[in-house]
C-alpha cells in the first residue's frame, strides 16, 4: 500500500474520531468538564489506535501499546507497594510498640530475605540472591508435593474408582467383548492397516455407537475411566505405540480432540466476548448509540 | 566461600523442602506454627521478586534508549507513562508514599485508580479482544478437517459453540416459520443440543482433562523432587561458582 | 476463484466480524438463555448460605482476573454482589491478582448503593496480597496474618464483616472469580483440599473446559463459565445485566464464525478435488 494512502487513511480516521467525539460531548452525553468525561475519550482513543494494529502495524499502535506498558507498570507497582509494603510491613514496624515480638521479627527477617533477593541485579554479587530464592523455590516445592498428591491425584482417581455400571450387567459384558474385540482387531493389524479402511470405519462406527450409547446411557462412569486410561497411555512414549498400546493411544487421541476441540470453541468463545465488551464500549460510553 | 555460594543454597531448599512436604502429615502445633511462619516469610520475599521483574523491564528500555536502536523513543514513552503513574502513585490524594492507600473517586484527576480505568484497562482488554478478530481469521483459512482427528475436533467445536450460546433456538425463531415447527425440531434445537452440549463437556472431555491432570501432576512431583534433592538448580540463576 | 476464496485478505474477515458484532449490538431482540447445572449450583448454594442463622451469613470472593476478562467476569462479579446484597450476605473481597483491584473496586462501588450497603458493616475491600499460595495458605491458618488490615488500612478485627473471621474455613461460602491458574493450582489445591471450604467458581470460557474434572469431584460446587453463564446467572436472580445484554451479539458472531469454518472447508475440499483432477 502507497504510503499517501495511508497518510490519508490516518487523517480520516483522526477526523472521524474527532467528529463522533464531539458529536458525544455535543449531546451531552460524554461529560467535557469532568475526569471522567476526559478519561473516556483517552480510552476510546487508546482503543482504536490498538484496534489500528487490524490495519497494519502502525506508530499509533506502538505508542498505545508503549503508554499501555508504561501504566501497567506503574499500577502494579501501587498494589504491591501499598497493599504488601506500607500495610504489611511499614505500619507494623511505625506501631511497633503496639506489635507483639515476633511478629516484629518475622517481618524483619522476611524485609532482609527479600532485600537480599535484589542482589540478583548485580553482576558480581547476584549469589547472594541464591538463599532467599532456594528459600522460596525450595519451600514451594515442598509444600506442593502432598497438596499434588491429594488434591489433583487421589482426588481425580476416586470417581474412577466407584462401581462404573449400577445394576446393568450386560454393559459390562459388551464392554468386555468390545475391549477383547479391539484387542484383537490391533493384533492383526486391522486398526493400523490404511488397505482395511471399511473394516476400520465400521469398526470406528460401532465403537462410537456403543460406548457413545453406553456414556450417554448414564454409565459415563466407565466412558470417562476409558478416556482417562487411554489418555494416559497416550502419553507414555516410554513404549512404542504399536498393537494393542497403540490402539489405546489412538483411542486416547480421540478424547483428546474432543477436549481440544471444545477448548477452541470455549477460546472463541472467551474472545469474541471481550470484543462484545469493548465494543459495547465504544458504542455505548464513547458514542451516544447503545442504551 | 563457596559453601555461601552454592552448597548453602541447596541445603535450604533441601531443608525447607523436606519440612514443607512433612509438615502436612503433622498436625502438632509446633509444625503448623513454623510453616504458618514460613509462609507468611516466603510471601513478603515474593514480593520483592516482583521488583526484579520491573527492573529487567526498566533495563531492557534503558538500553534501548542508551543505543538508540530503533524505536527507541517508544522506549521513553513507557518511562514517561510510568512517571507520571509513579507521580499519582506518590501524591496518594495527599496521603504520600508511606500512608494507606487513600479511597478515591472515578472523577478525581491524578490518581492510580483514573490511570487504571482509562489508560490500562481499556489497553488491556483491547489487547486481548484483538484475538477474536485473529482467531476468527485462523478458524476461516486454517482450520480444515484434513485428518479424522481433525474432523472429530472440529465437529466438537462446532457443537459447543453452537449448543453453549442459544444461537441454534434464535435462528428456528427468526427462520423457520411456524407451520413448519413440531415438538421433536423445538426440542432438538433447544434442549437436545444442549445437552450434548453437557455431554461432551461432562465426559468426553472431563475424562481427556483429567487424564491431562494427573499426567502433569505426576511431573509436577518430579519436578518439586528434583529441586529439593539439588538435581534441578536453574532457580538459583548465574552468578558463577 | 476458489483459490482467492481461500486465501482472502484476513482483514475482509476482521470486517465481516466487526460488523456483525456492531448490528447484533445495535439489534433490539429478546434472547432465552437456559440454565446449565453448574451454574445453578452456585446460585443455589449461595441460596443456602443466606439462610444460615446461627451468625451472619459472610462470604469471600476472590478477584483474580485482570481487565482482559473484564468483560467476561465482571459481570458475573456484579450479579454475585447483587445476590448476596439482596439476601443479606456480606461480602469479603481480595484480590491475588495485581491488575484486580480496580475492577473489584469497581464492583462493589456499582452494586453496594443499589442495596444501601454500608463499608465495613456489609462489605469490606480487603485488597490485594502478593504470595498467591502462601496467601492463601496464611488464610486459611491464621486469616489476620494475610490481612491485618484491608486495602485502605483499616484493621479486619475492628469491620463488622471480618471481626469474626479468624481463619478462611470460617467464610461459609469462596467464591474465586478467575481468568488464570488461581483457581486449580491456589484455591482447589490449597484452599480447598487443605482447610474443607465450600468453594465455588467463576471463570473465562478459555479455562472451563478445563474445570469440569474438579466438578464432578465436588472440590468445585459450582461453576460459572465465561460470558454465557454470567447471563445464566443474572437470568437467576432475575436482574439483566451486560452479560444478557452481549447474548444476542455472541450467538450472532459464532454462527458467523461457524459458517466461516464450513465455508472454508467446502472450499478446501472443492480446491482438493480439482487438485486431484488435475
Amino acid at each position: 500500500m502507497p504510503r499517501s494512502l495511508d497518510r490519508w487513511l490516518f487523517i480520516t480516521a483522526l477526523a472521524l474520531f474527532t467528529v463522533l467525539s464531539v458529536w458525544g460531548v455535543a449531546t451531552g452525553h460524554i461529560p467535557l468538564g469532568s475526569a471522567k468525561g476526559w478519561g473516556t475519550l483517552l480510552a476510546a482513543g487508546l482503543t482504536l489506535a490498538i484496534y489500528s494494529f487490524l490495519y497494519k502495524d502502525n506508530p499509533l499502535f506502538k505508542f498505545a501499546e508503549h503508554v499501555f506498558i508504561g501504566v501497567s507498570m506503574g499500577y502494579t507497582l501501587s498494589q504491591v507497594w501499598f497493599n504488601v509494603v506500607v500495610n504489611d510491613v511499614v505500619t507494623p514496624l511505625r506501631n511497633w510498640s503496639q506489635t507483639e515480638t515476633w511478629p516484629l521479627a518475622l517481618i524483619f527477617i522476611s524485609v532482609v530475605m527479600g532485600l537480599l533477593i535484589l542482589f540478583q541485579i548485580s553482576q558480581s554479587m547476584s549469589w547472594v540472591s541464591r538463599t532467599p530464592f532456594a528459600f522460596v523455590v525450595g519451600f514451594g516445592a515442598g509444600v506442593g508435593i502432598p497438596t499434588v498428591i491429594a488434591a489433583f491425584l487421589l482426588e481425580q482417581m476416586r470417581p474412577s474408582l466407584a462401581p462404573l455400571v449400577a445394576d446393568e450387567q450386560y454393559a459390562v459384558l459388551i464392554s468386555v467383548l468390545l475391549v477383547g474385540a479391539l484387542a484383537f482387531a490391533a493384533k492383526t493389524e486391522y486398526l493400523m492397516d490404511r488397505s482395511h479402511r471399511a473394516v476400520q470405519i465400521a469398526i470406528g462406527v460401532a465403537l462410537a455407537s456403543v460406548v457413545a450409547w453406553l456414556g450417554y446411557g448414564g454409565h459415563s462412569n466407565l466412558l470417562i475411566l476409558v478416556g482417562v486410561v487411554s489418555v494416559l497411555v497416550y502419553f507414555f512414549f516410554s513404549v512404542e505405540h504399536t498393537g494393542t498400546v497403540g490402539a489405546i493411544s489412538k483411542v486416547g487421541i480421540w478424547f483428546l480432540m474432543v477436549a481440544f476441540g471444545a477448548s477452541f470453541g470455549f477460546t472463541i468463545m472467551a474472545r469474541v466476548s471481550i470484543l462484545i465488551g469493548r465494543m459495547r464500549f465504544l458504542l455505548g460510553e464513547w458514542l451516544p448509540i447503545l442504551g | 566461600m563457596l559453601f555461601l555460594r552454592r552448597t548453602f543454597p541447596l541445603i535450604i531448599a533441601f531443608v525447607l523442602g523436606s519440612f514443607g512436604a512433612a509438615q502436612y502429615y503433622i498436625p502438632a502445633p509446633w509444625s503448623q506454627a513454623t510453616f504458618r511462619d514460613l509462609v507468611y516469610i516466603s510471601r513478603i520475599v515474593w514480593t520483592f521478586a516482583l521488583f526484579l521483574g520491573m527492573y529487567s523491564l526498566f533495563s531492557l528500555h534503558i538500553g534501548r534508549m542508551r543505543r538508540k536502536q530503533a524505536g527507541w523513543g517508544y522506549s521513553g514513552l513507557v518511562f514517561a507513562a510510568f512517571g507520571i503513574t509513579f507521580a499519582a502513585m506518590a501524591w496518594n490524594s495527599g496521603g504520600l508514599l508511606l500512608s494507606p492507600l487513600r479511597p478515591t473517586e472515578l472523577d478525581q484527576w491524578f490518581t492510580v485508580r483514573w490511570m487504571y480505568t482509562y489508560v490500562f484497562a481499556p489497553c488491556d482488554a483491547t489487547m486481548f479482544s484483538l484475538l477474536a478478530f485473529f482467531i476468527a481469521s485462523a478458524a476461516y483459512r486454517t482450520f480444515r478437517a484434513r485428518t479424522p482427528e481433525a474432523t472429530i475436533l472440529l465437529v466438537a467445536a462446532v457443537v459447543l459453540m453452537l449448543g453453549r450460546v442459544p444461537a441454534l433456538a434464535m435462528l428456528y425463531d427468526i427462520f423457520v416459520p411456524e407451520f413448519l415447527r413440531t415438538d421433536w425440531l423445538t426440542s432438538l434445537v433447544t434442549d437436545d443440543v444442549r445437552q450434548l452440549t453437557e455431554w461432551l463437556m461432562n465426559v468426553p472431555n472431563l475424562a481427556a482433562k483429567r487424564g491431562l491432570l494427573l499426567g502433569v501432576s505426576l511431573g509436577a512431583i518430579a519436578t518439586s523432587l528434583r529441586i529439593i534433592f539439588g538435581i534441578e538448580r536453574s532457580y538459583l540463576g548465574g552468578g558463577g561458582d | 476463484m476458489i483459490d482467492r476464496i481461500l486465501n482472502i485478505d484476513r482483514r475482509y474477515i476482521f470486517a465481516v466480524i466487526f460488523v456483525v458484532v456492531v448490528w447484533a449490538l445495535m439489534a433490539d431482540r429478546p434472547i432465552q438463555v437456559p440454565i446449565s447445572s453448574p451454574v445453578q449450583d452456585v446460585f443455589d448454594f449461595m441460596e443456602r448460605v443466606a439462610q444460615i442463622d446461627d451468625h451472619p451469613p459472610t462470604i469471600l470472593i476472590s478477584f483474580d482476573y485482570g481487565p482482559g476478562s473484564d468483560a467476561e467476569v465482571q459481570p458475573m462479579a456484579l450479579a454475585l454482589l447483587r445476590h448476596a446484597f439482596s439476601k443479606g450476605v456480606r461480602v469479603a473481597g481480595m484480590c491475588i491478582w495485581e491488575t484486580a483491584p480496580g475492577l473489584a473496586k469497581a464492583a462493589f462501588e456499582t452494586v453496594a448503593p443499589e442495596f444501601d450497603k454500608k463499608y465495613g458493616d456489609d462489605y469490606v475491600f480487603l485488597g490485594y496480597k502478593s504470595g498467591g499460595i502462601a496467601v492463601v495458605l496464611n488464610m486459611g491458618q491464621d486469616f489476620s496474618l494475610a490481612f491485618p488490615a484491608d486495602a485502605y488500612g483499616n484493621r479486619t478485627d475492628t469491620l463488622a464483616t471480618t471481626a469474626r473471621i479468624s481463619r478462611l474455613a470460617d467464610f461459609d461460602y469462596v467464591i474465586t472469580l478467575a481468568a488464570g491458574n488461581t483457581i486449580d493450582q491456589l484455591w482447589v489445591a490449597y484452599g480447598q483440599d487443605r482447610y474443607k471450604i465450600n468453594l465455588g467458581g467463576g471463570v473465562t470460557a478459555v479455562m472451563a473446559p478445563d474445570m469440569f474434572p474438579f466438578l464432578q469431584t465436588g472440590q468445585l460446587n459450582g461453576l460459572i463459565p465465561g460470558l454465557a453463564g454470567a447471563a445464566e446467572y443474572e437470568k437467576l436472580i432475575e436482574h439483566p445485566g451486560e452479560a444478557t445484554a452481549g447474548m444476542l451479539a455472541q450467538s450472532w458472531t459464532h454462527i458467523a464464525i461457524v459458517l466461516s469454518i464450513v465455508f472454508g472447508n467446502v472450499a478446501y475440499f472443492i480446491s482438493r478435488r480439482r487438485d486431484r483432477e488435475v
